[in-house]
């Protein structure tokens, strides 16, 4: 790599979906691997500071430096929190260390810390999210640039993907909305019971354009510019691949947004296989169909801006 | 993005107008079976009341634009110049991608425009069909294996061989040709390349075998 100066900035993905256990991190650690392969600089970064574990998905050692330390303002280059994995082209900021007194970012800080990202010199850059719902892991979601949301062909998982979607979705809104009784109108529609009887985003909209068309026409701006990809994990049959289409179609109903069915992985004994050992599957397994499947995802990705 | 009382058969179903038939009858497998009741997408976010109104919608849908004669009665009424049935993609929704050369698998898959989203160009790089891609397509194309036993007439437990790749449990090559191939049609593949690609791989560890029994005595 050359010290000159990089016009274009980084992609950032990040790899939300709200359950934990759906494999967020394993999707994250395959694609940063497979994304490298392909030649891309890749740097895959851990924001679940509550839960780290992207370090050891990608057979790295417990590093001394972390986001931590970007985030408790300990350092303020992230470039310096950079190590180096055994895949050639993909480097790692990990998520360990966080102290339990460490302050909170807040948003300003969350979005400066995103900015940071899209500046490392690197092609794609990979955020793997906690789990739940707090506004850091929506902001990261949000200001990521790519959300990806990971599910698996299970009730739990979807309810807590469509929780996940809403609190993104209402968030990002009531951040675009100028107007104060607007922001409060959206604030109010989050709330599934709301007196007003506001069911769905799309009766949200109906609600602001009356009030004010100006503000309605913003809303319909940022619904557009709002893309999350879904993709389904831990498959077993040809039923859960038509999941990824079913919900994308559910959310255009529900939400008025576009969210394109990104790829599937298959239940595999060689991606548990490759939990227990520590290393990506791409790395123990190519062979295997997971393997295979997050490929073809990572190519899909490279082909395509959401 | 309207709301569903002011939209057309073609928005309810997410089609364009001038969908081929094929895309039609494909939208409306997976509007019925994403709004079906107790379907998994639906969970949480719409109740079954909300999913009622949309089957019916879907139904109504599907029941003028199957209908060759409904469907040109519909669209005299509803745009001003008919459409002229050019070869309109379901783009708007799943974000068409022009595929490589090589990719030939895909034109005649069942599930096409399934497909079409979901698929880089990893398939067609592959040079053999062993079990497992066969596995893969099948499953790229949506269709369980039951579906594969009820169409082909194949017993299920032949067809399960078939993809592990379990060779003992097959009876003589014959036979397995015929399976591999009836199955490599089921899912929308050529048949005879499938089982051209796949009948050595059979072949080749039914020789192994015989040569150790031959040490073995």
């Amino acid at each position: 790599m050359t010290g000159s100066e990089r016009s274009a900035e980084a992609r950032v993905l990040s790899i939300g979906g709200g359950k934990g256990g759906v494999g967020k991190t394993f999707v994250a650690a395959n694609l940063s691997v497979a994304l490298a392969r392909l030649g891309q600089r890749v740097v895959a970064v851990d924001c679940d500071l509550e839960g780290a574990n992207l370090h050891t998905s990608l057979g790295v050692r417990t590093p001394p430096r972390s986001l931590a330390d970007f985030v408790a303002q300990r350092e303020d280059d992230l470039g310096k929190l950079l190590v180096d994995t055994a895949i050639p082209g993909l480097q790692l900021i990990a998520g360990t260390h966080a102290h339990l007194g460490d302050a909170q970012p807040n948003h300003l800080r969350r979005v400066r810390l995103m900015r940071a990202l899209r500046r490392l010199d690197a092609d794609f850059v990979i955020a793997d999210l906690g789990a739940g719902t707090h506004s850091s892991v929506l902001d990261y979601f949000l200001v990521g640039g790519e959300g990806l949301v990971v599910l698996q062909p299970e009730p739990t998982s979807v309810e807590n993907a469509y929780t996940f979607l809403r609190a993104a979705f209402y968030r990002r809104m009531r951040l675009a909305m100028v107007g104060h009784g607007v922001r409060k109108l959206v604030t109010e529609a989050m709330d599934q019971r709301n007196e007003r009887g506001i069911r769905s985003p799309i009766d949200l909209l109906r609600e602001i354009e009356l009030i004010d068309p100006q503000e309605g026409a913003r809303f319909v701006e940022t619904m557009r510019s709002f893309r999350p990809r879904i993709i389904v994990n831990g498959v077993r049959t040809a039923e859960d691949v038509k999941l990824g289409f079913a919900v994308g179609s559910v959310c255009r109903r529900y939400f008025g947004i576009d969210a394109d069915y990104l790829g599937y992985v298959n239940h595999d004994d060689a991606a548990r296989r490759s939990v227990s050992a520590r290393q990506p599957v791409l790395e123990t397994d190519a062979g295997s169909d997971a393997a295979i499947y997050l490929q073809r995802i990572a190519r899909k990705l490279l082909g395509s801006r959401s | 993005m309207k709301a569903l009382s002011t939209q057309n058969h073609y928005e309810v179903l997410e089609l364009a107008p001038g969908a081929r038939s094929e895309d039609i009858e494909r939208a409306y497998r997976l509007a019925a079976s994403t709004w079906a009741e107790g379907s998994l997408a639906l969970y949480s976010l719409f109740d079954d009341s909300d999913a009622a109104v949309m089957r019916e919608r879907v139904r109504e849908a599907y029941q003028v634009l199957s209908n060759e004669r409904a469907r040109r009665a519909y669209d005299r009424a509803h745009f001003d110049a008919p459409p002229e049935q050019p070869r309109v993609e379901i783009g708007r929704l799943h974000n068409v991608e022009p595929l490589p050369e090589d990719y030939d698998d895909i034109e005649i898959s069942l599930e096409s425009a399934l497909e079409r989203n979901l698929d880089g160009s990893a398939e067609g790089l592959e040079a053999d069909y062993d079990g497992a891609r066969l596995r893969r397509s099948r499953m790229h194309r949506g269709i369980e294996l039951q579906h594969v036993a009820e169409t082909t007439k194949v017993a299920l437990h032949y067809l399960q061989a078939i993809e592990d790749e379990s060779f003992d449990s097959l009876p003589a090559a014959v036979y397995v040709r015929g399976f591999v191939t009836a199955y490599a049609r089921t899912i929308g593949l050529d048949g005879k390349r499938v089982a051209d690609s796949y009948m050595p791989r059979f072949e080749e560890a039914r020789k192994e075998k015989g040569r150790g029994r031959l040490r073995r005595r």
